[in-house]
């Protein structure tokens, strides 16, 4: 019943990046609604572990549930349109396509998450994003901050129920970190959905309510390697 | 948006890659359909052109030359032979008629042709005013060579020696146009026709002028004699009978075009060789852009699998992509083939010989098409399968 509950669920999970142990983490789990924040430094597996929840990544054993889905349960199929239906994610690099124009990334968005592409509900996003008059712009016109923006709304336009952000302030200046999280906050709150981010970034760190013990298990690799 | 508008976006991101590459497949498809549309024009038109003569009898020579100057009109005539051959050839009981031609003069490059109306209805010619000729010295214009000489009912024109234009001028018999004909698509449209018997008369006073070919002493001759057959009975015995039995030379329209056809077959070979290579090496191109995109755009495929794309999504784009190119490349192909066929055919009809269009489709084109879609569909089915299997998450960790 419980697993039923929580966006994330996580059971003696183990996962290897090719031969190497990644991490274990006997238990762990992200209540639906809550902001959490795993922080450590970069190659501690952070992005690891979000491609295993975002079922990227199946080099894992264990078990692993998104919104009581157990993913292990599924085929490629199956957590392909987990993914584009349920889960939100956002990266450090923003990697919108730069072929697509701003308006148009959205909608692939939107495309890709089963939810359609109105013209309509793009440019309603675009208002929210306040990037109305970049509709027509491709990626390369815009500055970090609007690309960090569009990004966002690309993950949240079919309203997922989990958001995942892999270091989404990182490649930020402050003012622009700050308002970034401002809108993911604010819009994971209007959807009503978890969020999961995975940061480095220190200047975050005091707005999440909800630091998971996560830390521990995945530090450990990393500062292993980290020190030599 | 959907995969064939995300492929189109992907292709336009290398506008030079892609239109060079399509100007290469154009050029190699183009020549391709140069050749089959303008070999099965001229094949088409030869055998119009040919329609209802059996055999030519002529004087003896190349028979390819007889051929070419008194069925198709472009060669120059071999000499003459005496009209009482037509009574010989008639001698034979298989033969249906037999229509004799007289040429020599030119109007404005436009060949003058003593024969009988049977010859326009050889083409099924029609009329579009006036009649066929009742006494001397009255033509009938072919459909193009009145547009070309904008000779109509009624004008009178003076016939020049030779068959190409500037010849020197039979000013003392001038001719009446009495009859213009209906266009036919034959070589009978680029002729202007008038009575065996004008001919002569024009010849009869250029031989005191001096330059006249006909020789009075031998009696009236023609260039050339027609013939049609009543019976396939004809065609065994009536060639052997006038090779053997006489001075003259008898030849087949059908076989000197098969000839001609053989002859130019090595150069038509030569030119498909190229054109194959040309059409090789662009699709070739196709998967190295492919390919290309598939490294650069490596990042951009994850991202859509990450945001629920699935396999199936990115193996329809690369193969649409690859699609697009070679059908940029066929579409250029078949312009630049059409265009070039019909340049030829208006420089080739200011030269007043065989007429080509690039209003026309061959039946191998569809082949053509067919053949390069598949082909382009095959070049890139591996790409497409690579980009549908790309490892999502190495792809993502690993960044640009």
């Amino acid at each position: 019943m419980r697993a039923a509950m929580d966006a994330v669920s996580l059971n003696d999970l183990r996962c290897w990046q090719g031969n190497r142990p990644l991490f274990a983490i006997p238990h762990w789990a992200l209540p639906q609604g809550e902001y959490g924040l795993m922080s450590g430094p970069s190659g501690c597996g952070k992005t690891s572990l979000l491609h295993c929840i975002a079922g990227l990544d199946s080099q894992f054993s264990g078990q692993l549930s998104v919104n009581g889905t157990a993913l292990s349960e599924l085929g490629q199929r199956g957590r392909d349109r987990l993914r584009g239906e349920h889960i939100g994610l956002i990266f450090q690099d923003f990697h919108l396509l730069e072929g697509l124009t701003v308006e148009d990334n959205l909608r692939l968005g939107s495309w890709l998450g089963g939810r359609g592409q109105s013209r309509a509900h793009a440019m309603d996003w675009l208002d929210r994003l306040g990037l109305s008059d970049q509709a027509r712009h491709y990626p390369n016109q815009l500055s970090q901050g609007q690309k960090q923006r569009v990004a966002i709304g690309r993950a949240l336009i079919h309203a997922p129920k989990l958001i995942l952000a892999d270091e989404p302030t990182s490649a930020l200046d402050d003012r622009n970190a700050e308002s970034v999280l401002a809108l993911l906050f604010s819009e994971a709150a209007g959807q009503g959905a978890s969020l999961l981010v995975a940061s480095h970034d220190n200047r975050i760190r005091d707005q999440f309510s909800h630091r998971p013990a996560l830390d521990a298990y995945l530090a450990e690799p990393a500062n292993r390697s980290g020190q030599t | 948006m959907n995969s064939f508008t995300l492929a189109l976006r992907q292709v336009w991101r290398r506008p030079l890659q892609t239109l060079i590459n399509a100007l290469v497949m154009g050029l190699g498809v183009g020549m391709v359909v140069l050749l089959l549309i303008g070999q099965e024009q001229l094949r088409d038109r030869m055998s119009r052109d040919a329609q209802g003569i059996d055999l030519v009898v002529g004087p003896a020579g190349s028979p390819m030359q007889l051929i070419l100057s008194s069925v198709y009109h472009l060669d120059v005539p071999i000499g003459n032979l005496p009209l009482d051959a037509r009574e010989r050839i008639h001698q034979e009981r298989a033969v249906e008629r037999t229509i004799p031609l007289a040429l020599g003069d030119n109007y404005h490059g436009y060949r003058i042709v003593g024969t009988e109306p049977a010859y326009a209805e050889l083409y099924e010619a029609e009329l579009r005013e006036g009649g066929f000729w009742a006494g001397d010295f009255q033509a009938v214009v072919g459909a193009a060579a009145a547009e070309g000489t904008g000779l109509g009912l009624g004008d009178q024109f003076e016939g020049m020696h030779g068959l190409g234009d500037g010849g020197p001028v039979h000013g003392e018999h001038p001719y009446e146009v009495v009859g213009v004909l209906e266009r036919t698509g034959s070589v009978l449209d680029r002729l202007i026709l008038t009575s065996v018997e004008s001919v002569w008369a024009v010849h009869d006073h250029g031989h005191d002028n001096g330059h006249g070919h006909v020789d009075e002493d031998q009696g009236h001759e023609v260039t050339a004699i027609l013939v049609q057959y009543a019976s396939p009975m004809a065609a065994a015995r009536l060639p052997q009978m006038i090779d053997g039995d006489t001075p003259w030379q008898a030849a087949r329209p059908a076989h000197e075009s098969a000839r001609l056809f053989a002859m130019m077959r090595p150069v038509v070979d030569g030119m498909a060789w190229f054109a194959v290579i040309l059409v090789g090496a662009s699709l070739l191109g196709v998967v190295t852009l492919l390919y290309q995109n598939l490294r650069e755009r490596r990042y951009d495929l994850a991202v859509m699998r990450a945001m629920g794309g699935g396999p199936g999504l990115l193996f329809r784009i690369t193969l649409l992509e690859g699609l697009l190119m070679v059908l940029a490349g066929l579409l250029t192909g078949l312009a630049l083939g059409h265009l070039a066929c019909e340049l030829l055919g208006a420089f080739s009809e200011a030269g007043r010989s065989i007429v080509l269009t690039g209003w026309y489709w061959a039946d191998g084109q569809w082949l053509l098409t067919g053949g390069i879609l598949l082909a382009g569909l095959l070049v890139a089915i591996l790409p497409a399968w690579l980009a549908s299997r790309i490892n999502v998450a190495n792809t993502l960790r690993r960044g640009y």
